[in-house]
């Protein structure tokens, strides 16, 4: 039986298609920008263009130069776009192309981050078939080789408990690297998300719960089928139930190993399919008060865990084990004062108590304001300075050159000004009778004396 | 550390139900009175400059205050007679 698995297995690794790889790479020589291997597509309706854009990709980029569909003659030749670009270039293969760096609209450019990129529909620069960044700094354009870059996904969208409104298209997006010499044309994207409130109050098979959008290899061909070096897949899926949101974006393979393997049950074994992946969590619309609960109480534990779980886990460990500080770090009160500030700033600005919190503040408050003034306005109708005002400031003779005048005249002989002397005095008196005042209130002696 | 989480569990629990009551949030006194009480406290406080005597018996006068509304409460709650 195992020998005709193998057998089988071997047969399907044999029959395994063997696809040429059709991916772009551009890379800068010198004052050359190279590119090359450029898959093109042959239909006028998706023609293929060239763009450079300035600005970090995707927000506020500006198309600098742009060639597409308005080309007289679209075919699938690298020749028919170059024209409308119009920096001097020369034809390198079939499938590459060189551009001079020191010609417009390269030299024009000032310095800064741009993309150069291909795309097949020429007004929406969608679905993209690469992109690549270049900088220019100092007159300088740099760019490079990437093949020695990992191949990673490194942004997804919405980002860690970012926030998006439920909708029937909600937005998401991941941004991946893909190693010219990792691409295979069987990898694809995929995205599975979940609510977090299901999840945990499941009590039947978990993975029934997560919504799974694969898509396209670039062999299937269509929108989001990945490619080397950078890709920006993006889609919309409706997520209409408010809540937290476990995201993970993967790369997969679909390769007939990992197919055989899934068939024999085998395939959550080795996972061969797995390139790369990275999980992360959203929000979806306004959170539910169950997992506003949920999220806040996580954050308690990861800000407690980052403060004293160190300690904890140092002196509680048997092998370094510090009894006083392992019951310090479990039951002593470090970090009491934060939670009754943080306690204080989420619960006691609530009605009621958010009044007296309010009062508190604007007690402790430092800034001061001007003290006012007096003033008068004479009635128009006044047979004496009608309708003059006049006005007196006392507070000005309190102060000299923006100072109290009393922290000005000072003792010669101590530098003390009349304050600083009877401070301590006045302070004295005050406070002893507050004292005094207490104390009769705690004794009630007033009382006894009414009684008396 | 367990004090701290659980008195920050509490704070939580009750600001999830506070938030689902609907309970509103005070970043003001009603009835113009935040500004006339601001008002007022900043300008004793730049009268208290020039007269700190004043900030020394206000300060007497608000601890006095807060020790009163103490002692009637637990007179309140009868935890004291």
């Amino acid at each position: 039986m195992v020998k005709k698995l193998l057998i089988i297995a071997i047969f399907f690794l044999w029959i395994t298609p063997s696809f040429a790889l059709e991916s772009s790479q551009f890379v800068i020589v010198g004052e050359d920008l190279i590119i090359s291997q450029i898959p093109l597509n042959d239909e006028c309706g998706t023609f293929t263009g060239l763009y450079l854009w300035s600005g970090s990709y995707p927000a506020t980029t500006t198309n600098v130069q742009s060639a597409g569909c308005g080309n007289p003659n679209p075919t699938n030749e690298v020749e028919t776009i170059i024209p409308l670009f119009s920096a001097s270039y020369s034809i390198l293969s079939e499938t590459s192309v060189s551009f001079d760096l020191t010609a417009s609209p390269f030299s024009g450019l000032s310095d800064g981050t741009y993309w150069l990129g291909l795309t097949h529909d020429s007004s929406t620069k969608d679905p993209y078939i690469a992109w690549y960044p270049i900088e220019k700094t100092g007159g300088v354009w740099v760019g490079g080789d990437f093949s020695g870059t990992n191949t990673r996904i490194f942004e997804v969208f919405p980002s860690y408990m970012q926030t998006q409104s439920t909708s029937t298209s909600f937005y998401l997006e991941a941004d991946a690297y893909v190693n010219t010499e990792d691409f295979e044309p069987d990898m694809f994207m995929r995205f599975r998300f979940a609510r977090q409130q299901d999840l945990q109050s499941a009590v039947a098979n978990q993975s029934l719960l997560w919504t799974t959008i694969d898509f396209p290899t670039l062999n299937e061909g269509g929108s989001g089928s990945l490619t080397s070096l950078y890709n920006f897949i993006s889609t919309t899926t409706s997520i209409t139930s408010p809540g937290v949101y476990l995201w993970e974006v993967e790369i997969r393979r679909e390769s007939t190993t990992a197919t055989v393997l899934n068939w024999l049950g085998l395939g959550s074994l080795f996972n061969t399919g797995l390139v790369v992946s990275t999980s992360t969590k959203f929000i979806a619309g306004e959170m539910t008060d169950f997992d506003r609960f949920v999220a806040s109480t996580t954050e308690v534990v990861n800000q407690v865990a980052s403060t004293t779980m160190q300690q904890v886990t140092e002196s509680c460990n048997p092998l370094t084990f510090n009894t006083a500080l392992c019951f310090e770090g479990l039951f002593g009160f470090q970090g009491m004062g934060e939670s009754f500030e943080n306690t204080k700033n989420t619960l006691f600005y609530y009605v009621p108590f958010g009044y007296l919190t309010r009062i508190v503040d604007i007690f402790g408050t430092t800034s001061t304001s001007s003290l006012p003034e007096l003033s008068y306005t004479f009635p128009p109708t006044s047979a004496f300075l009608a309708s003059t005002t006049i006005s007196f400031n006392p507070w000005q003779y309190f102060y000299t050159d923006g100072a109290p005048v009393k922290d000005q005249i000072v003792d010669p002989a101590t530098g003390k000004n009349i304050w600083d002397i009877f401070e301590p005095l006045i302070k004295l008196i005050v406070y002893l009778s507050l004292v005094l005042l207490i104390v009769r209130d705690l004794t009630q002696l007033h009382n006894n004396d009414k009684e008396l | 550390m367990i004090w701290q989480y659980i008195l920050s569990f509490i704070s939580r629990m009750v600001q999830a139900v506070f938030d689902a009551l609907n309970i509103p949030i005070v970043d003001q006194l009603p009835l113009g009175m935040d500004g006339y009480l601001s008002t007022a406290v900043q300008s004793f406080k730049a009268f208290a400059e020039i007269m700190p005597i004043l900030g020394v018996v206000f300060n007497a006068f608000m601890f006095y205050l807060g020790f009163r509304v103490t002692l009637l409460t637990l007179r309140l709650l009868r935890v004291i007679r």
